[in-house]
């Protein structure tokens, strides 16, 4: 129960740079998700909170206090492993047990006894207390591991990519059972992933890290809705955003994409500033959902000419893959429909939802400091 | 360019010819097709692939590659090529030198080579790392590479194993629309073997889902999802999967209610059931996340009422828990809803959208 | 590793040829015939030997070798209760006496070792610290030598500092032939546990003196016990340390059988009921020790 605070926290590992001056706040009783893909420093960042990598610039501060000289001992943090980490020679009664028998937390029997049922009975591995790790399934193992560090009360629990080893409908399955336990944990949360769908649907704010530095720090809405750069746009979604590049023209009071044989008008585009970008190489970005695909030619309003490259039946849905001069698209629609190899379509796009990028910083040109266009 | 037959095909392990990893899998592959194996791990689907490979004795039946018997024929002289899960590059050759591996090796003339690579080249866009060697390429490549030195043999079936399970999520994506359109550029037979349902559903032109050793359903994706035969097809494809129900029948002057814990959940007009003879009493019903509707709570009369458990909304949709007379169930909705935890919705079951299943064999019960 | 491996030759198999199965039943009748060669090559000596302790002296020494005889356990008897059946009693070893210095520094030996090298082995797997691997190097450059160089040297150095024919000095110098070999196998095996487990440790709230204590150490006990065994073995066996560095009071086992070569005649029968003797201790520890020895007790704790 308290909040965490990076002060302009770096980590050098020799020459690399894995974390690069990061300073943000996760709120008390907040369930914070850093998001990223392997290698972004997501780990890392835990560890540092943990105690088990120390870090190299900066304070790290929980409920005020700095704990960057503390040892991961005397932090009072629980950690969720990315591996589980449980002790192969512990039964799992024990295993959830053992942090009680640490001079930190020493309680009475009885009084362990208590806390290992409760919890086990909350994650419905009371059947399997008298087990060993190696004869439990992926997702029990799981259990076990989420069991051991929910057994005391930390004031910060840090989850590393908790369900990343279970098959695809178990993790969707616990996905939404740690959603719905969430507030039984009653604790701040750190929770890191590479999965998009899981920072989503748990986070109450999303951290954006690529290669070591925060993007954006927002709720998963704004993320998704209002991306601050290509980065940010791109770690987001399924199908992932499409981009076309081209060049920012202005013609008649209206801003346009010029690409090789294609002009597309830019409606959304209203910010006048934008003028100082004229000329400029910049890149469109929309959603999979956010374009809509027709077979004849509109008059009345501007669409794009695309020739469907493939189109995937799903069941419930159908991506309708299109190639727009050189780049793919991906388009997200209903399954009814069908499409030709090679048929010819014109693609309008959700004018609310489309995105523009300077290409070079790959930065947002819709979004100031302050969200808006 | 073949078509594959497989006639009985069985697979033992070990000693005890009990253990059956292949029961008496019968199935024909069309030329030209784009045919995938689906299926849970262990549910024998690789060990198929491989027994057409040539890389696993087949223990029974027989495999014809067009009217040709291959039982006894080594993975080279049936002429296949395959991709592996693990890439499976040589080492210490260059990109270049990996892909023309399997040509050189049959003696291909210089020229014909330099021809196909280029042509590969382009197809799989890995022109730019040719002269690399396999451990400077990222995942993505190396998959690119392999697919390459797959498919630039002109053998006559292609067999893939899993080639994407080990990229991230984007490129899987981006690959998927790529070796279909290969695919339907090459006109080869293509036989895929995967476990992830939406990959299968993509790249199909038809599906043989496998469990435990046993094909459950050949179908098009569409009859699959449309029309899947048992309760294990059913609940395999989709994600969240299907939702299912055990109800109890009764029959009320010409229609048959379908009840879960005593509230009726849907009506059946007699006309439409088969067999009413052998209508059991009591049913598993089937209903996919995305055909459950939510109705305002004015419409009440037959509206069941549940109570959310979570909601997350992921960008494209939202997916939406309930528990509905004490069962979870599962429901795909718009994004950017409000739920919030323990609130009251009221749902209804389209007839059109409900499937049947023995609760006994798992087999589809049809409705006419 | 092996995984990749076995895809990798299945691709070769396919592009080069595949392995005719002829040859893979060749290799199996092979294996048999290998193994069956091996087998009789190492347990005759030790059936020979066990044979030889039964029989009386005419026995042993009769030309053609006899395979029937009457068995009898007088060579037994006289190394351990010294029955004076034979007329050569005055060469006649101590051989309790040997037996007991044996024990005395193989069990010490190997409780020294243990106590230093799991000490050791654990900081060269854990910690970093400068010249770590200089000095790991180092530990091993010690079986480098053969024995007898180092041995000269240090018979200056016992006779200096009184250590020579003392149980101690022997217990010193057999550290060299056991502590090396413990320090690098449980290096080893402290490496092969996932290092998430004792951070995992930590977090729960343990010193690192406690997670060695109550994970690390239990979690390595399949490689304390195989190093037991074999250190025991080899301080057990030592013959070239004993004999240059220890004298009458120190005496184990490998030099006392020596004793059984006496002036006149060589008392085969003796010598053989002592090797027997000698050996059992060992089995017994092996014995005791083996359901200890099971690989793959990490599995389990990570993934799946």
């Amino acid at each position: 129960m308290a909040n965490v605070v990076f002060d302009n926290v770096s980590k050098n590992y020799d020459d690399l740079r894995a974390i690069d001056r990061m300073s943000f706040e996760i709120y008390d009783m907040e369930f914070f998700v850093i998001l990223g893909q392997s290698g972004a420093g997501k780990t890392t960042t835990l560890k540092m909170v943990a105690g088990i990598e120390p870090a190299s610039e900066g304070t790290i501060l929980i409920g005020g206090n700095p704990i960057n000289h503390l040892t991961p001992e005397k932090r009072n943090v629980a950690m969720v492993f990315e591996s589980y980490a449980l002790y192969p020679h512990l039964s799992v009664y024990d295993n959830i047990a053992f942090p009680f028998h640490a001079p930190e937390n020493r309680k009475s029997n009885e009084d362990i006894e208590h806390s290992v049922k409760h919890i086990a009975c909350m994650l419905g591995i009371d059947q399997l207390l008298g087990r060993k790790p190696s004869e439990l399934s992926g997702g029990q193992r799981q259990r076990v591991a989420l069991g051991r560090a929910l057994v005391r009360r930390p004031s910060v629990f840090l989850m590393d990519e908790p369900l990343s080893h279970l098959d695809a409908k178990l993790r969707n399955q616990m996905r939404k059972e740690l959603k719905s336990m969430r507030k039984s944990f009653g604790t701040t949360i750190l929770y890191v992933t590479h999965d998009y769908n899981e920072a989503m649907a748990l986070g109450d704010r999303i951290a954006i890290l690529h290669k070591g530095k925060i993007q954006q720090i927002d709720t998963p809405d704004d993320i998704y809705y209002h991306p601050g750069n290509i980065v940010i746009a791109q770690s987001l979604g399924d199908p992932p955003m499409n981009f076309l590049s081209g060049e920012l023209s202005f013609l008649e009071e209206r801003f346009s994409l010029r690409t090789k044989n294609l002009f597309i008008p830019l409606d959304f585009v209203r910010r006048q500033d934008l003028k100082s970008h004229i000329g400029k190489s910049v890149t469109l970005g929309i959603r999979p959902n956010h374009i809509q695909i027709n077979t004849d030619k509109s008059v009345n309003s501007f669409q794009i000419p695309a020739t469907v490259f493939v189109q995937e039946y799903l069941g419930d849905d159908s991506i309708i893959s299109v190639k727009i001069e050189d780049a793919m698209f991906m388009i997200l629609s209903t399954p009814e429909k069908r499409y030709a190899i090679d048929e010819n379509v014109f693609l309008s796009l959700n004018q609310e939802h489309t995105h523009l990028f300077l290409s070079e910083t790959g930065e947002s040109l819709q979004i100031d400091s302050g969200k808006s266009i | 360019m073949a078509e594959v037959t497989l006639e009985n095909v069985k697979k033992i392990y070990g000693r005890n010819p009990e253990v059956l990893a292949v029961k008496d899998v019968s199935l024909h592959i069309q030329d030209r097709e784009f045919f995938v194996f689906l299926g849970p791990s262990g549910c024998g689907k690789t060990t198929t692939l491989r027994m057409i490979a040539g890389l696993e004795e087949i223990s029974g039946g027989t495999i014809y590659f067009d009217k040709k018997t291959v039982n006894d024929l080594t993975p080279q002289k049936r002429n296949v090529s395959m991709a592996f899960e693990n890439y499976a590059l040589y080492p210490t050759l260059s990109v270049w030198e990996n892909i023309a591996f399997p040509l050189k090796i049959r003696k291909w003339n210089n020229d014909t080579i330099r021809k196909k690579m280029e042509w590969v080249a382009g197809a799989l866009q890995i022109g730019d790392i040719l002269h690399k060697k396999p451990f400077e390429l990222s995942g993505g490549q190396q998959q690119r590479v392999s697919l390459a030195r797959a498919i630039v043999r002109e053998a006559e079936v292609f067999l893939f194993d899993e080639p994407l399970s080990h990229l991230d999520m984007k490129q899987r994506q981006l690959m998927r629309a790529e070796i279909k359109r290969i695919n339907k550029d090459l006109q080869n037979t293509m036989i895929y073997v995967t476990h992830d349902q939406k990959e299968a559903m993509a790249l199909a032109d038809r599906i043989a889902v496998m469990n435990d050793g046993k094909l459950q359903q050949v179908g098009t994706p569409f009859e699959i999802y449309e029309n899947p035969v048992n309760e294990f097809v059913a609940g395999f494809i989709g994600e969240p999967p299907m939702n299912f129900l055990n109800c109890q029948i009764l029959r009320l002057n010409d229609f048959f209610e379908l009840i879960l814990k005593k509230q009726v959940i849907a009506k059946i007009h007699q006309s439409r059931l088969p067999n009413q003879e052998l209508f059991p009493q009591f049913v598993r019903v089937g209903i996919r996340p995305k055909r459950i509707q939510i109705t305002n709570s004015e419409n009440k009369k037959d509206a069941l009422q549940a109570a959310v458990i979570v909601y997350e909304s992921i960008g494209e949709k939202g997916i939406l828990k309930v528990q509905l007379l004490g069962e979870p169930i599962y429901l795909i909705t718009e994004p950017n809803q409000k739920f919030s935890k323990g609130e009251n919705i009221h749902l209804s079951f389209p007839i059109q959208y409900l499937f049947f299943f023995n609760p006994e064999t798992g087999e589809r019960i049809n409705l006419k | 590793m092996f995984r990749i491996r076995k895809i990798f030759d299945e691709t070769m198999e396919q592009d080069v040829d595949e392995m005719k199965k002829s040859k893979i039943k060749l290799t199996g009748i092979l294996r048999v015939i290998g193994l069956s060669a091996y087998f009789t090559f190492a347990l005759t000596p030790i059936i020979w030997i066990l044979m030889m302790s039964l029989k009386n002296h005419n026995d042993v020494i009769a030309t053609p070798p006899k395979f029937i005889f009457t068995p009898t356990i007088e060579n037994y008897k006289a190394i351990t209760v010294g029955m004076k059946s034979y007329a050569f009693e005055s060469v006649r070893p101590d051989f309790p006496k040997y037996f007991l210095n044996t024990f005395i520094i193989a069990s010490f030996t190997v409780i020294v070792s243990l106590f230093l090298g799991t000490i050791a082995a654990y900081s060269l797997a854990r910690f970093s610290f400068r010249f770590k691997e200089d000095i790991a190097f180092t530990f091993l450059s010690f079986r480098f030598a053969p024995e007898l160089m180092v041995i000269l040297p240090l018979y200056v150095v016992f006779q200096k500092m009184h250590l020579y024919d003392t149980f101690v000095g022997l217990i010193l110098a057999y550290q060299l032939i056991t502590l090396p070999f413990l320090i690098w196998v449980l290096r080893g095996f402290f490496e092969e546990i996932p290092r998430e487990i004792e951070q995992a440790a930590r977090v729960d709230g343990y010193t690192w003196w406690g997670v060695f204590r109550r994970i690390s150490l239990p979690l390595v006990k399949p490689g304390i016990a195989a190093v037991v065994v074999l250190s025991f073995i080899f301080a057990w066996n030592n013959f070239i340390f004993a004999m240059i560095l220890g004298s009458e009071r120190t005496q184990p086992i490998t030099l006392g059988i020596l004793g059984f070569i006496g002036y006149e005649r060589v008392l085969w029968g003796q010598m053989a009921a002592a090797t027997i003797i000698c050996v059992i201790p060992e089995l017994l520890l092996a014995f005791f020790v083996q359901k200890y020895i099971i690989r793959g007790l990490t599995f389990g704790a990570v993934k799946g």
